[in-house]
């Protein structure tokens, strides 16, 4: 039995849903959680979580709308085999200019250049393992 | 008819009741164990976040020591007022019922004192700020067996069935004196007792936190279902206390009295090790290092929980053994007002045996 941690920083600007949603679709995405994997129920995460059930259920449903889960109604959300659309190449300027984004937001935190360089180099290893 | 006093205690029972003042140190004793510095933890301090070393400070000393000299003060005074009330010839019904006072009146002594220790410690300590991350772990796959559900409804069902047995299968009587049926304010009494843990029950299978209690979805049930198990264990024995004298009266299990009684002191003993050996093993499974990751305003007088952003019914006490309710929740007031109706119901209840 795999465990995979959520974590919400209830200090962030960025809403809890979407804290939820994101860390969800990185498990999907990543191979952790797999086609067919139930999710536990909203309650249950809610709980865990000590938010409001409607917070998970909000990033339940994000997900659903981008077609990673099927969210049935008695059975749950469940993982499902998402068909991934051709890539636009007009993206690639997207990606970077977040990417920057997120580096400049980090470096504002007080992240060292160096130490940025060495998570990115980690980051790429572990995408051309995959 | 049958005497009341005789109902409430044999004719041995008059030496029992030295004992019980060894309850009310018992009592105190344990209240010292739970605040001792060996069983505080995750660095929370008379239900105050404190900084790292100020337990084991000069100031954080002096709070426990006055903490302690309180309830062992407090402690001798009721102590002494018992066997003096005792002395001067209280019959035993009137005994058990002073008893009960003032082991009441002990607890809220000790709850005043842990509240004045509570406000010592946030006015000296300081308090800190609580972690603004939150964790919560997918299990993928099962998070716990189907057996550990299973088992969860049965001790849930299982302290309602008897009293609700009890009426089914002997009927009800509406006389509170005679006891060949049980009375209906008797099964009501045993039923609103035995709701209580399993509705505290049912909020600590699923209605709790897993990671609040254990790092694995597993682990955190087993606790859960130890600490629920101990109390319910308790509630049942009251229980089988008010249903039990029909089948006295009806001679199913017992011949007479006295060898129910005999029966009910053993029961007493055996369950009385199994919760002693059910605490040990809860203080020897909490985890300790985690953090508890709501603010101390949360706590009301660091012993409460009261949070109404948090959809956890029931979390650990902040510093040791034990559990709060989350007061901020309707349901959770459901749960207390059935202990508080059934509290008065069995007032009233045997007040009509006396």
């Amino acid at each position: 039995m795999e465990r995979l941690d959520i974590c919400l920083d209830t200090a962030s600007e960025i809403p809890a849903y979407r804290q939820v949603a994101d860390q969800l679709r990185t498990f999907i995405v990543e191979g952790a959680l797999q086609p067919g994997d139930t999710l536990p129920p909203v309650r249950r995460l809610a709980i865990e979580l000590g938010v409001h059930f409607n917070t998970v259920a909000e990033s339940y449903r994000l997900l659903a709308e981008q077609s990673f889960l099927e969210i049935t109604r008695g059975h749950g959300a469940r993982v499902i085999e998402r068909a991934v659309p051709a890539f636009d190449p007009t993206g690639t300027e997207d990606f970077r200019r977040r990417l920057r984004q997120i580096i400049t937001e980090v470096r504002a935190r007080g992240m060292q250049t160096r130490q940025i360089a060495i998570e990115l180099r980690i980051t790429a290893a572990s995408l051309e393992e995959q | 008819m049958i005497n009341a006093d005789l109902l409430i205690s044999p004719t041995d029972m008059p030496a029992l009741f030295w004992l019980a003042a060894l309850v009310l140190v018992a009592q105190a004793a344990t209240w010292q164990w739970l605040t001792s510095q060996r069983q505080t933890r995750r660095g929370v301090f008379f239900g105050v976040r404190v900084q790292p070393g100020f337990i084991e400070s000069d100031q954080g000393r002096v709070i426990l020591r006055n903490f302690r000299l309180r309830i062992w003060i407090w402690t001798a005074i009721l102590t002494c007022l018992y066997t003096g009330m005792v002395l001067r010839g209280l019959s035993d019904l009137q005994a058990s019922y002073f008893l009960l006072a003032t082991m009441i009146v002990s607890l809220v002594g000790f709850q005043l004192s842990f509240w004045l220790a509570n406000r010592v410690t946030r006015f000296s300590a300081g308090t800190i700020d609580a972690p603004p991350v939150r964790t919560a772990s997918l299990f993928v796959g099962r998070e716990v067996s189907r057996l550990a559900v299973i088992l969860s409804w049965l001790s849930i069902l299982a302290p309602v069935s008897l009293p609700v047995a009890a009426a089914i299968l002997l009927g009800l009587n509406w006389s509170p004196t005679d006891y060949s049926k049980p009375d209906l304010l008797s099964i009501i009494f045993a039923t609103l007792v035995a709701l209580f843990p399993a509705m505290v029950q049912f909020a600590l299978y699923f209605r709790a936190r897993s990671k609040d209690w254990a790092p694995t979805a597993a682990a955190s049930w087993r606790y859960r279902f130890v600490l629920g198990a101990a109390q319910s264990v308790i509630f049942t024995l009251i229980v089988l206390d008010v249903c039990g004298l029909a089948l006295v009266r009806r001679s199913i299990l017992f011949s007479n009295m006295e060898s129910y009684f005999h029966f009910t002191d053993i029961a007493y003993i055996f369950l009385g090790g199994l919760i002693l050996a059910a605490f040990v093993w809860l203080k020897n499974n909490f985890m300790r290092g985690n953090v508890d990751p709501m603010p101390d305003h949360y706590w009301k007088w660091g012993w409460f929980y009261c949070n109404p952003d948090d959809s956890a019914l029931v979390v650990p006490q902040r510093s040791g053994l034990g559990y709060s309710l989350n007061y901020a929740k309707t349901p959770v007031w459901l749960i207390a007002a059935t202990i508080v109706i059934a509290a008065a119901l069995g007032l009233i209840h045997f007040a009509g045996i006396a």
